[in-house]
């Protein structure tokens, strides 16, 4: 038997060696070493060509060629092609091939599957994907992924983002739009410069091309990819939404376009209703009072829940409809609470924002941006000044609140005269506040029993504010295994919880105990001074930090405590007090004796909001472990 | 989801008796449940059900296509905002099953006290597809508010003769639920009462000339129903089994089936029954398959040896490493070995029974195992439930000694089987004798040894640690190391011990899962030296558990952690010259009742080295809700003892 394997082997490999010299394209071996560092897998060829046919007529041809270099790459090259019913797939094929660039599987369209691709948080739309579930039996491999559709908008012509992501490196990509009615196309080339992108376009084509990109490793507390990555973004002055055509070479001329397609009209109302707010309102004569009785109202009366279907992915279901099913979706209910707002004579403004991650809409750029709808009600003397901003969506959230899901970014204010950009407030550094204030008894066996007041401003009241709906033993494990987990045997005997929407403040009110806190010897009790504020944490070490440091919004911390120790004892010795200053922000502790039985702790931490070359961020991680290390500070008590 | 497997045959059917009358119909909230305001017995309840009625028969309306008909009917009041979710009905169904006749309506108490509905539109009714042949009809009900009560209603019309469960608890409470039935004289069921609840209502009668076939004849129905009231919401736990273990639920289960020339299709009556069935899913063609691996995996050299048990772990690896898991389990049906073969990538079923004729094929004695994962409930043991299996491994007998086999997962050592599919107990399938039940026996400890060698100079800890895994801890670090390179874990260690700087790191058989897994660090560690006289070192600088895995003061639910682990630290601590040892923590010994577990502390010092020797174990796979209090105190004791601390002092 041993014979034929043999000889088996040798023909195998020759046969290898034969197709390896026929198809070796898409071999592995191939790929410039450099691209593999650091890198799950690699782009070998990406191709994007669009070629607009008309204002209504889009056909776009993608080709990917990705090699998959191990397990963590297989998201880099998922066969998937979302579609919807403006879209008509043409083409659709996929292939894989081995390491030695030998194809191994091939799929027509029709392999394909096909099924509803309904995002999390959406009830319906008639979104769906075609794909192939390949499972690779070994790496690497590479997929060639061909695609070509049809669509009749061309309001979202593709962008072009060559680095596709982190831990990918790129041999080759290219972009080319192709526009033979010589429509007039705006283009918006993002941190083209630091990166060798070569741009063959001529007036009306377009062509870049992009080489040899190493793969990019994340790094934590830092920019955004899009601030530093090459990105295109690319839109055409006369355009088609789902049937529904425009032109717009600014904001201006695109918000008006917005208002008077996808807005205006949507906010009618049944008279019975326009009865029952102005009745609701009645007796207050502050424009910026009705608007929070309204909101109020909003928020008592409807739920979110998005349907999406068609042009509906962008035009607001009718107000009369949200007040009859007491449901929608962002746009639904935002221009719902503006008709509401309209029937009492108060004007709003629809508003488009990117929400979640920080992103602003393009001030110089006017094409279709944002993935949420909030309302505006302009400044005004009675608004003292500024501009109020609700989130419709939330029915906790405080008039006028936003937190940090749509905070300090450039959004989109639809008005009847146009579209103007505009920034939302935000929330930075002290405003942040959170102050604690405890007193604690700590008795001889090391357990203690103390009471605790946390006030939460700013966006710690965003953290806290929904603690309220929970049920309380939920509320309660919330606390023991979230807030406190490094306090083992931590009960909570009672907590008191007060939202003060008006003042924007969370109170939380305990009483706590904590058996077994301090160690107890024959000499001495031993415990951790910062009892209910620990922060442990240290930012990840790099040995080569390659972006530079940047500390988002920031927070302050303020905490007081007043130990009673038990009696017979004394403290061992007096601290110094500790104080640490730097442009990151502050840390200072002191521990004081009050009396023979109380002693007074106190701790402030102020991280500030910042940006840093990547020089500082050593300091930083330096910093905080100062921090976790004193927030872990132990006191001893002698025994008398 | 429960399989839908056996596909009715189609018959003409007059029924007489009126079973579809039973259902209940809409429009019975009343204005006291719009008053109502909390549930006494539960004020955490965001709802509660107020009534929910199933109702089983075969249906005879001529513009259905299939006939076994289930109407459904709920009453929902809605308590709190938490509670708008069950606003939104989602509707499962298989395949060619179908839903009719959905009505909803939402009702609200108006300021004058009044009830007032608003209905469901028909447009407002959505379809979409989930995995598989599955799909999912859903819709959310108009106008919900604190205080709102929805009633709603459907047809489920199905071909199959399975009778889903009944769930008589879920996640919310419930005031009364019923479940009521005809069933057809030739469909026999196993009906079995899951969970802890008792039922209220509890009626069975057989009724007599209840349908006929036109020309052939009459026949009997069972009539059931079966009701509870007052149902607890279930509240999950931590380390708990499956709640489908626990959910108090009506389960039915097809025994036979007669066809109206009076054939009977016997399907999982006795277990003698179910073996035959399960001989024709896994081994007919056995003689092909058994010669197919015989010719593709035995006659390879290093297969051949004399040794039993080398030889079948060189099949094991060869299997273990010839297949791609492709996450499935097992679809109830034939499975074809070959094609996975032939294409490397096969599900459970199909790598594990490549590996049972592979070992066949090599001559070790082996028999196949059936198992549940755990996100299941563990099978019944009252009666054959082939479809609530979905695992296999395979039993191999070499030299006397028993081993579970499992090929699916690529990190797997000789003798262990994938932690999920630790569930209970195995049914090994003897088609010779008849199978049986047997406890799941692990051949591999699942064990981490942590030594530590340190020399305290310059307000740091200076030296090496290793760390050894077996069993679970190895193939959980083995499954994680996948891909890494030597600097990612490097990186990676250095992010989860941020007080831990490493100078290099070596691994030992990363990819033999055979032997000890075994990592070494060269590590600097600052410590928490705050410059005085006195100095206290906590020299338990990594892997100490610092949170109580259990924090609820009373538990319903065995905690099950599926099998036995055990831990040791061997510390040894140089201090410098010009210090000396002040104070040490004492030695310590906890043990749990039941041998279920044990902590050994031991501490001991001879001039300027420590010595501490740290073991515990949990020697059980399972504690009962009984033993939680103490098992919750082990860990206490176990945080305390990591967070104490050794003292030292300049001289």
């Amino acid at each position: 038997m041993k014979y034929p394997t043999r000889i088996l082997f040798l023909i195998s490999l020759f046969t290898c060696n034969l197709i390896f010299s026929q198809e070796n394209t898409y071999a592995s071996t191939l790929i410039p070493d450099e691209l593999t560092e650091d890198a799950n897998a690699v782009v070998r060829n990406s191709i994007i060509e669009i070629t607009i046919k008309g204002i209504d007529k889009m056909v776009v041809y993608e080709k990917e060629v990705v090699t998959v270099l191990n397990e963590l790459g297989n998201d880099d090259a998922r066969i998937a092609k979302r579609y919807n019913n403006d879209t008509k797939i043409t083409k659709l094929s996929a292939k894989i091939y081995d390491a030695l660039g030998k194809q191994i599987k091939k799929y027509s369209k029709r392999k394909f599957s096909d099924v509803s691709a309904i995002s999390g948080g959406t009830l319906y739309s008639d979104e769906r994907v075609k794909y192939v579930d390949y499972i690779p039996v070994a790496y690497p491999y590479t997929v060639v992924f061909e695609s070509e559709y049809k669509n009749s908008s061309t309001g979202f012509i593709p962008r072009w983002y060559p680095t596709e992501g982190y831990y990918v490196g790129i041999e080759k990509s290219q972009y080319k739009l192709n526009n033979p009615l010589k429509i007039i196309v705006r283009t918006k080339k993002k941190n083209f410069k630091n990166y060798p992108i070569q741009d063959k376009s001529s007036e009306f084509n377009l062509h870049y091309i992009f080489e040899n990109q190493r793969a990019i490793k994340p790094e934590v507390l830092t920019i955004a990819s899009r601030d530093f990555m090459p990105y295109l973004i690319v839109a055409s002055n006369n355009f088609s939404l789902k049937g529904v055509k425009g032109y717009a070479s600014n904001w201006k001329e695109f918000g008006k376009w917005e208002n008077n397609n996808l807005i205006s009209g949507r906010d009618i109302l049944e008279p019975a209703t326009v009865t029952k707010i102005k009745d609701l309102v009645k007796d207050v004569d502050n424009p910026i009072e009705k608007a929070k009785l309204i909101y109020e109202f909003v928020q008592n009366k409807t739920r979110y829940i998005g349907v999406q279907v068609g042009i509906g992915g962008w035009k607001p279901i009718l107000a009369n409809q949200v007040d009859k099913v007491g449901y929608g979706d962002c746009k639904g209910l935002t221009n719902y609470t503006k008709a509401l707002l309209a029937a009492v004579g108060i004007t709003s403004y629809y508003t488009l924002v990117y929400a979640k991650q920080k992103i602003n809409i393009d001030k110089d750029f006017a094409t279709f941006q944002g993935n949420h709808a909030i309302l505006n009600i302009p400044a005004s003397e009675l608004s003292g000044g500024n501009d109020v901003w609700l989130e419709c969506t939330s029915q906790t959230i405080p008039f006028g609140f936003l937190g940090d899901f749509t905070d300090d970014r450039d959004v989109l204010v639809i008005t009847p005269e146009g579209g103007v950009i505009k920034r939302t407030p935000s929330y930075k550094n002290e405003t942040n506040l959170q102050t604690t204030k405890a007193t604690i008894r700590l008795d001889e066996k090391g357990t203690i029993q103390a009471t605790l007041v946390r006030v939460s401003k700013g966006l710690k009241f965003d953290n806290r504010y929904h603690y309220d709906r929970y049920p309380k033993e939920e509320l309660i494990k919330h606390y023991k295994s979230k807030v406190w987990s490094y306090n083992n045997n931590l009960e909570v005997e009672s907590v008191k919880l007060k939202n003060d929407k008006e003042q924007v403040v969370f109170t939380e009110d305990f009483s706590i105990s904590i058996e077994d806190y301090a160690t107890v010897t024959d000499e001495e009790i031993l415990f951790r001074v910062n009892f209910f504020n620990k922060n442990s944490f240290i930012p990840k070490r790099y040995r080569n930090r390659k972006l530079p440091l940047q500390i988002s919004r920031g927070f302050k911390d303020e905490d007081d405590s007043i130990i009673e120790i038990p009696k017979g004892y004394q403290v061992e010795t007096l601290f110094e007090d500790k104080s640490i200053i730097n442009k990151f922000g502050m840390y200072q502790i002191s521990i004081d004796k009050i009396d023979e039985h109380h002693i007074k702790y106190k701790r402030t931490l102020f991280i500030k909001e910042g940006l840093y070359p990547k020089e500082d961020y050593k300091a930083y991680r330096a910093f905080r472990r100062k921090v976790a290390k004193n927030d872990n500070l132990r006191i001893a008590l002698i025994k008398l | 989801m429960k399989l839908k497997l056996v596909l009715a045959f189609s018959f003409v059917v007059v029924f007489c008796f009126g079973q579809s009358k039973k259902s209940t119909t809409m429009g019975k909230t009343t204005i006291e449940e719009l008053k109502m305001q909390r549930y006494e017995k539960d004020t955490t309840a965001g709802a509660i059900v107020l009534y929910e009625h199933g109702n089983y028969y075969i249906n005879t309306k001529e513009k259905f296509k299939y006939k076994f008909t289930t109407d459904f009917y709920f009453r929902i009041k809605i308590l709190k905002k938490i509670g708008f979710d069950k606003a939104t009905i989602k509707i499962p169904f298989y395949d060619e099953e179908e839903v009719h006749d959905i009505q909803a309506v939402t009702n609200n108490l108006t300021e004058n006290n009044v009830m007032h509905t608003t209905s469901l539109e028909k447009d407002k009714i959505y379809t979409k597809d989930l995995s598989g042949k599955w799909k999912e009809t859903y819709f959310t009900l108009p106008n919900i508010k604190v205080g709102s009560v929805i009633e709603f209603r459907y047809s489920l019309i199905s071909p199959y003769a399975q009778i889903d469960d009944w769930n008589y608890q879920s996640d919310i409470p419930k005031l009364k639920s019923d479940f009521t039935a005809a069933i057809i004289g030739n469909y026999k069921y196993n009906i079995r009462l899951v969970g802890n609840l008792k039922l209220h209502r509890d009626n069975f009668r057989v009724k007599n000339g209840c349908f006929y076939l036109p020309g052939i004849a009459t026949g009997a129905c069972g009539v059931l129903e079966y009701g509870m009231d007052a149902v607890p919401a279930f509240k999950k736990e931590a380390y708990m089994l499956s709640q489908d273990n626990y959910l108090s639920r009506l389960s039915f289960e097809l025994i036979s089936n007669t066809d109206v020339r009076g054939q009977v299709t016997n399907y999982t009556k006795t277990w003698k029954a179910a073996d035959k069935k399960l001989e024709t899913y896994f081994l007919s063609g056995q003689y092909l398959k058994k010669r197919y691996f015989k010719e593709n995996l035995s006659s390879e050299a290093s297969l051949n040896s004399e040794n039993s048990l080398e030889r079948a772990k060189q099949i094991y690896k060869r299997v273990q490493n010839h297949y791609t898991w492709n996450e499935k389990y097992w679809l109830n049906r034939k499975v074809e070995v070959k094609k996975a073969f032939k294409n490397k990538i096969g599900s459970v079923f199909e790598i594990n029974l490549s590996l049972y004729f592979a070992l066949q094929a090599a001559n070790i004695e082996s028999k196949l195992v059936l198992l549940s994962t755990r996100n299941r409930a563990i099978p019944t043991k009252l009666y054959p439930v082939i479809s609530e299996f979905n695992y296999m491994v395979v039993r191999a007998v070499i030299d006397n000694q028993v081993y579970f086999l499992d090929a699916v997962n690529k990190y797997l050592g000789f003798g262990l089987i994938q932690s999920e599919s630790l569930n209970g107990e195995g049914r090994v399938m003897d088609f010779k004798n008849g199978s049986f039940w047997e406890q799941i026996k692990l051949s591999q400890k699942t064990s981490k040894t942590i030594r530590l060698s340190l020399l305290l100079k310059d307000d740091s800890f200076v030296g090496d640690l290793s760390i050894k895994k077996t069993g679970y801890f190895a193939v959980h670090k083995r499954v994680e190391f996948n891909g890494l390179s030597e600097d990612d874990i490097l990186e990676d260690f250095e992010n989860n011990h941020p007080n831990i700087e490493v100078e290099d790191v070596a691994l030992e058989n990363l990819s033999d899962n055979e032997k000890v897994l075994k990592e070494t660090y060269k590590i600097t560690i600052e410590t928490d030296v705050m410059g005085s006289r006195r100095i206290r070192l906590n020299p338990f600088v990594i892997g100490k558990i610092t949170e109580n895995p259990f924090k609820l003061n009373k538990r319903d639910y065995p905690v099950d952690y599926g099998y036995e682990r055990s831990k040791t630290y061997l510390i040894k601590l140089i201090i410098p010259e010009t210090y000396k040892i002040a104070k040490l923590p004492k030695n310590m010994g906890v043990a749990l009742p039941n041998k279920g577990g044990k902590i050994i502390f031991n501490i001991s010092q001879k001039e300027n080295t420590i010595n501490i020797y740290l073991n515990y174990s949990l020697k059980k796979k399972s504690y009962s809700a009984d033993e939680y209090f103490y098992l919750k105190q082990f860990y206490k004791k176990l945080i305390n003892l990591q967070d104490s601390f050794i003292e030292i002092e300049r001289i």
